[in-house]
């Protein structure tokens, strides 16, 4: 069963941003701003643009909540609003190497000290984690953030993300070996 | 070898995901009862989820205190214009009146740039009394003396453009566009005597 066709708690708040009720649009905000971030920097690969981004987002999404026609089908809706404003924000491919080459010049800089076994600690250890994802490509970046920051089920990202659920097992399964390669010896 | 390798690792990424049926979960365990590596396999990617998520969480969480765009603006920009049939005409409407006050601050302009005008004397080879005769009372002036009585003038237009700064201010700028024309005539005026 698809998911637009099961009860929906943030069906009745669509409706109420649409007619215009602030207090519903902010509380839809701060249940659903969350995932909306994470999207953007799924598409981005950079955590620096990412408020703005969202911020874009949001406006959007009061100003054109008018073009959600079916108000179950919401969450497939602000997943492309967020995708397309992350994507007009610049990335390009040349942007993205540039950015990723510049990231990775000054990630060798503050590279943190590693312990005499040359594993990481604490936030330097989050810091290389959110390094590799970054720097995964965006196919598999995608839904691997959405599975680990919102907890979805592959169903879930498939029925947002617009595809068929083994793509997104393949693309997890293609995240999580490229995550381990590129983090050999650092998470043990 | 490598497809039942492949074929694990599938399954350990189901398992991540919720998504094993019975059968496959049974499957798994005896893998993992069976190959120590493929244990190993699943804890580190057990490691690496926890790890991602916490990861992802404390770069994108949003601030406690972090709020939506304000929209009080955009709604009230909305119910004003909403159901009002009549509010179409506001915007030729208001640019008809940026016209008419652009008209209108026109001669003010005009009179500034009298005013504030201050002649160019250039070292030519206009001979001095000439110069002084015919010293413009208005925006140009003689540059030169050609053969058969021919005189060369300069005129000066300014422009004055008003320009709101970020700090409030309003800053003039003043743009002087000259053009130099070839008269028959001397442009010389008459002085009241000699009217």
């Amino acid at each position: 069963m698809a998911i637009a066709e099961e009860f929906d708690p943030e069906a009745p708040v669509i409706e109420a941003i649409r007619s215009g009720d602030r207090f519903a649009y902010e509380e839809f905000f701060r249940r659903q701003n969350r995932w909306v971030r994470g999207v953007v920097f799924a598409a981005l690969g950079d955590t620096n643009r990412v408020d703005d981004v969202a911020q874009q987002v949001w406006a959007t999404v009061w100003d054109r909540i008018s073009d959600l026609r079916d108000s179950r089908r919401w969450r497939p809706w602000l997943y492309r609003l967020a995708y397309h404003a992350a994507i007009d924000s610049g990335r390009d491919v040349t942007r993205r190497r540039r950015l990723k080459k510049e990231y990775s010049q000054q990630s060798d800089l503050r590279r943190p000290a590693r312990t005499p076994e040359g594993r990481l600690i604490g936030s330097e250890l989050h810091e290389a984690v959110l390094e590799a994802i970054a720097g995964l490509p965006a196919l598999y970046r995608e839904p691997f953030v959405l599975r680990h920051l919102n907890q979805w089920n592959c169903r879930e990202i498939a029925e947002v993300m617009g595809m068929p659920i083994d793509t997104v097992e393949t693309r997890l399964v293609r995240a999580r070996r490229l995550l381990r390669e590129s983090l050999k010896g650092k998470i043990e | 070898m490598l497809e039942h390798r492949d074929h694990i690792e599938r399954l350990i990424n189901r398992r991540l995901d919720g998504a094993l049926s019975e059968d496959e979960q049974l499957e798994l365990n005896r893998e993992i009862i069976k190959d120590p590596s493929a244990h190993r396999l699943l804890e580190e990617y057990e490691r690496l989820g926890g790890l991602a998520a916490a990861a992802l969480d404390r770069a994108l969480a949003a601030a406690p205190g972090g709020q939506a765009p304000s929209v009080a603006a955009r709604q009230t920009a909305m119910r004003s214009t909403a159901g009002s049939g009549r509010a179409w005409w506001l915007v030729p409407g208001s640019i008809a009146a940026a016209l008419f006050a652009l008209v209108l601050a026109r001669p003010m302009w005009s009179s500034r740039m009298s005013q504030t005008y201050s002649p160019f004397v250039p070292q030519s080879i206009v001979p001095p009394s000439l110069l002084q005769d015919v010293r413009p009372t208005g925006p140009y002036q003689n540059v030169g003396l050609e053969s058969g009585g021919r005189r060369r003038t300069r005129d000066i237009d300014r422009s004055i453009i008003g320009v709101v700064g970020e700090d409030g201010k309003v800053y003039w700028l003043e743009v002087d566009r000259t053009r130099t024309l070839k008269r028959s005539q001397p442009a010389v005026r008459l002085t009241n005597a000699e009217m």
